[in-house]
C-alpha cells in the first residue's frame, strides 16, 4: 500500500515542485512588471501629483507608509531609487517634526525651571533626530547610487526635470542629514565632507530654473563653513538674492535657507527680517511645486516657534507667522475723550 | 465650608510662594558659545544639554552662538558675556593654566586628557584656586580631539625631513610657529578660514589640524597623491567653558565641571567619529625612534616656552606627572626638566 501512494506521490512531487517553480518565476516577472510599472506612474503622475499638494503632513505620512513598499521593488530589479530620494525626505519631514515638539518642550521646561522635563524633551528631541538623519541621509545616499560616482566638479546628465528635483532635494537632505545628525550626538555618524560635496553639487543645476535655490543652497554652506566660499564670495548678499528669486518663482526656498542660515549664526535681526519677508510674500505660490514651497514654510515657522517659544513660552499664534510678541502695536492711537 | 475656604487659599498661596520662589531662585546669565558652524554645531549641542543642568542649579542660561571665536572673546571681556565657551588657545588670555592645555605633545593620548581633565574636576583646592584667576573661572573641559601634521609628501617623516618646509600655523597661537621656526620650518600665519585652502592648493607643505578638520575641509584633496597624516599626537584641542567671576558662583563652577567631565564619551563619539571617516591609507606610521625623537624635541621645546612665559609651568608640571603615570618608560620620566 505503502508503495503504491509512494508510486502516486512521487510524480505528483515533482509537478507541484515544478509548478512553484514555474509560478516563482512568474511571480518574479509579474513583480518586476508591477514595479517599472509603479516607478514610472509614480515618477510621472504620482510624484508631480504629491509636489502640487500644500499639505506637508500628508506628504510626510506618504513618505513614511509608502518608502518600504515603493523601495521593495528593488529587489525585483527595478528602479524606485529617485522616487525613494523624495520619499526618504517627505518622511524626515515628519521626524523632523517631532524633534522640533521635542525641542520646544524643552525650550518650555527650561526657562520654567523643570528640570527633568527639560532633560526628557531632550532625549526625545535626540531619538527623532537620530530617525531624520537615518531619513535624511538615505536620501541623499540613493541620490549618490543613480547619479554617481562622479569625479570632483563632474556633473551627471539631468536632462529631465523629474531628474533635476531629485538631484536638488537630494543634495538638500545632505546638509540636512549632517545638521539632524549633530543635534542627535553624532549617533548616525553621517559623512562631514557631505557639506562640500553638496556645494559642488549645486552648481549642476540652472539657478533661474530652481528659483535661485542652488545658489541660496551654496551661499547657506558658506556661511556654515567660511571655508568652502570660493573667493570674493557674498554669501548673505547671494541669500538675498535667492530669496528675492524665490518670491519672484513662487518657491520660497532661498528664503529659508536666509532664515536657516541667520538662525545658525545667531544673527536675530536677519532672522526676524528673513521671517517677516518669508512670510509677507506667501500670495504668489507655484502651484506644481507647492509641496517645495510648503516644507521651506514648515522650515520657517519651526524658527519662528523657537523664537515665540523662547521668549513667551508658546508657540507663534495662527497665522502669526512673520509677527513677533514685542511687535509695537499699529493700531493707532485712540482718544476716548471725545466718546466719553 | 469656611474650613475647605481657608485650606484653599493656603493652597494656592503655597502654589503661589512655591512658583514665585522658584522664579526667584533662577537668575538670568548670558552664556556665548563658540562653534565653528554655529547653532547646529556639536559644541552648541552640548551647551543645550548644559542649560538644562543650570536651571536646576538656579541660574537660566541663555545660549548664544557664535561663529567667530574672536568674537566672543572679546565679548566676554567686554561683559556683553556671562560665560563663553571657547578653544584653549583663546582661553589662554583668561587663564595661562587652563590655556596650556593645547601645549605641544603635552597630552598624548585620549586616556591622558581624561585623566587631566578628572584632575580639574577633583574639587581639589590646589587646583581650584588655579581655575579662577584675574576675574575668570574655568568651568569645565571637554575633548575636540588631537591634532596632527597633515603633510603632503609622505616622505616627510622624520623630524630632519620638516626644515626648511612651509607650515600653516594658527596666528594667535605663537608657540605654533615658534615650534616650527624651531625645526627649521617656515610658519605661515593663517586663521581657521583660511589655512585649509593653503594646504589644499598647495601653498602650504604641511598643515596642523585635528582630525575633525579632515573631511569637514577636505584635507584629503591637499594630500593627494602622496601625502599623509602622521600618527603622532601634537597637542589635543580642547573646548572650555570661561566664566566671569562675579556672575556666577564657586558652588556653580564645581558642578559644571563634574558634569562637563561627565559628557567626555558624549564628546568623544563626535571625534571618532571623524577618525572613522580617515582612509587607513592616510596614517604614517613613524619608527619607535623617531618618536622618542619627536617627544625629545617636543619636552625641548615646551620648556623653552615655558621659559618665556606662553605655557603655565604648573600645568606643565601635572602634565608631566599624568603621562609619566600612564608611561613610566618615557625618557622624561627620570628628568624633573618640566
Amino acid at each position: 500500500m505503502r508503495s503504491l501512494l509512494s508510486k502516486i506521490a512521487r510524480p505528483a512531487r515533482a509537478l507541484i515542485a515544478g509548478g512553484v517553480i514555474t509560478a516563482l518565476s512568474g511571480c518574479g516577472i509579474i513583480y518586476k512588471t508591477t514595479g517599472d510599472v509603479l516607478v514610472s506612474f509614480g515618477q510621472a503622475e504620482l510624484a508631480p501629483h504629491l509636489l502640487a499638494y500644500d499639505d506637508v503632513r500628508m506628504g510626510c505620512i506618504t513618505g513614511e507608509a509608502q518608502t518600504p513598499l515603493l523601495m521593495s521593488f528593488s529587489e525585483v530589479g527595478s528602479h524606485p531609487e529617485k522616487l525613494g530620494v523624495m520619499t526618504y525626505t517627505t518622511a524626515a519631514v515628519c521626524a523632523e517634526q517631532m524633534a522640533l515638539e521635542s525641542e520646544l518642550s524643552y525650550l518650555r521646561a527650561v526657562n520654567d525651571g523643570r528640570v527633568s522635563e527639560a532633560q526628557d524633551a531632550r532625549i526625545q528631541q535626540k531619538r527623532w533626530s537620530k530617525i531624520a538623519a537615518k531619513r535624511l541621509l538615505k536620501s541623499h545616499q540613493l541620490m549618490n547610487e543613480v547619479y554617481g560616482p562622479l569625479d570632483e566638479g563632474e556633473c551627471p546628465k539631468l536632462n529631465h526635470e523629474f531628474d533635476q528635483i531629485v538631484w536638488l532635494v537630494g543634495n538638500i537632505a545632505g546638509v540636512q542629514a549632517l545638521v539632524a545628525d549633530g543635534a542627535a550626538d553624532g549617533s548616525v555618524g553621517v559623512p562631514r565632507n557631505i557639506v562640500a560635496k553638496v556645494e559642488r553639487n549645486a552648481k549642476c543645476l540652472d539657478n533661474d530654473d530652481w528659483w535661485g535655490a542652488p545658489q541660496g543652497l551654496r551661499a547657506a554652506v558658506w556661511t556654515i563653513l567660511p571655508q568652502l566660499a570660493p573667493e570674493g564670495a557674498q554669501p548673505w548678499q547671494t541669500l538675498e538674492q535667492s530669496a528675492e528669486q524665490g518670491f519672484e518663482g513662487g518657491v520660497r526656498l532661498g528664503s529659508a535657507f536666509y532664515a536657516i542660515s541667520a538662525y545658525g549664526k545667531g544673527d536675530n535681526d536677519r532672522l526676524r527680517t528673513a521671517i517677516r519677508d518669508f512670510a509677507a510674500n506667501g500670495e504668489n505660490i507655484n502651484e506644481d511645486y507647492a509641496m517645495i514651497d510648503a516644507i521651506a514654510e514648515v522650515l520657517v515657522l519651526g524658527l519662528s516657534d523657537r523664537l515665540w517659544t523662547e521668549n513667551t513660552g508658546k508657540r507663534t499664534p495662527l497665522n502669526g507667522l512673520g509677527t513677533f510678541w514685542d511687535d509695537a502695536s499699529s493700531e493707532p492711537k485712540m482718544n476716548i475723550d471725545d466718546l466719553l | 465650608m469656611r474650613v475647605f475656604k481657608a485650606l484653599a487659599m493656603a493652597a494656592v498661596t503655597t502654589v503661589g510662594l512655591a512658583s514665585m520662589s522658584a522664579q526667584a531662585a533662577n537668575t538670568e546669565r548670558s552664556l556665548c558659545v563658540f562653534d565653528i558652524i554655529g547653532a547646529s554645531g556639536d559644541v552648541y549641542n552640548i551647551m543645550k544639554d548644559y542649560k538644562t543642568q543650570a536651571a536646576g542649579w538656579g541660574v537660566d542660561l541663555k545660549l548664544k552662538p557664535y561663529t567667530d571665536e574672536k568674537i566672543a572673546a572679546e565679548d566676554l571681556k567686554a561683559g556683553q558675556c556671562d560665560g563663553a565657551v571657547l578653544t584653549g588657545l583663546r582661553v589662554r588670555q583668561f587663564n595661562s593654566y587652563a590655556g596650556s592645555f593645547e601645549a605641544v605633545g603635552a597630552i598624548p593620548s585620549y586616556k591622558e586628557l581624561q585623566t587631566v581633565f578628572r584632575v580639574m574636576a577633583s574639587g581639589n583646592a590646589s587646583i581650584n584656586k588655579q581655575l579662577k584667576q584675574n576675574g575668570y573661572t574655568i568651568a569645565g573641559f571637554a575633548p575636540m580631539g588631537a591634532a596632527y601634521l597633515f603633510v603632503k609628501d609622505q616622505s616627510i617623516d622624520t623630524v630632519g625631513e620638516l626644515s626648511g618646509k612651509s607650515i600653516s600655523v594658527m596666528e594667535y597661537a605663537p608657540d605654533q610657529a615658534n615650534m616650527a621656526s624651531q625645526v627649521g620650518m617656515s610658519p605661515v600665519p593663517s586663521d581657521i578660514t583660511n589655512f585649509a585652502g593653503r594646504f589644499n592648493n598647495d601653498s602650504v607643505d604641511i598643515c596642523f589640524a585635528p582630525v575633525v578638520a579632515y573631511s569637514a575641509l577636505e584635507l584629503y584633496k591637499g594630500m593627494q597623491p602622496d601625502g599623509g597624516i602622521i600618527r603622532y599626537t601634537l597637542g589635543q584641542l580642547t573646548n572650555q567653558i570661561v566664566l566671569r567671576s562675579d556672575k556666577f558662583s564657586d558652588e556653580f563652577a564645581a558642578k559644571s565641571r563634574t558634569w562637563m567631565l561627565g559628557q567626555f564619551d558624549r564628546a568623544m563619539q563626535v571625534i571618532r567619529n571623524a577618525e572613522n571617516e580617515v582612509d587607513d591609507k592616510w596614517w604614517i606610521d613613524i619608527p619607535e625612534e623617531d618618536k622618542r625623537r619627536y617627544n625629545e624635541m617636543l619636552r625641548e621645546a615646551r620648556v623653552n616656552m615655558t621659559e618665556s612665559g606662553i605655557y603655565n609651568k604648573d600645568l606643565m608640571d601635572l602634565l608631566r606627572k599624568v603621562r609619566c603615570k600612564t608611561e613610566p618608560s618615557r625618557a622624561e620620566c627620570t628628568l624633573a626638566m618640566e
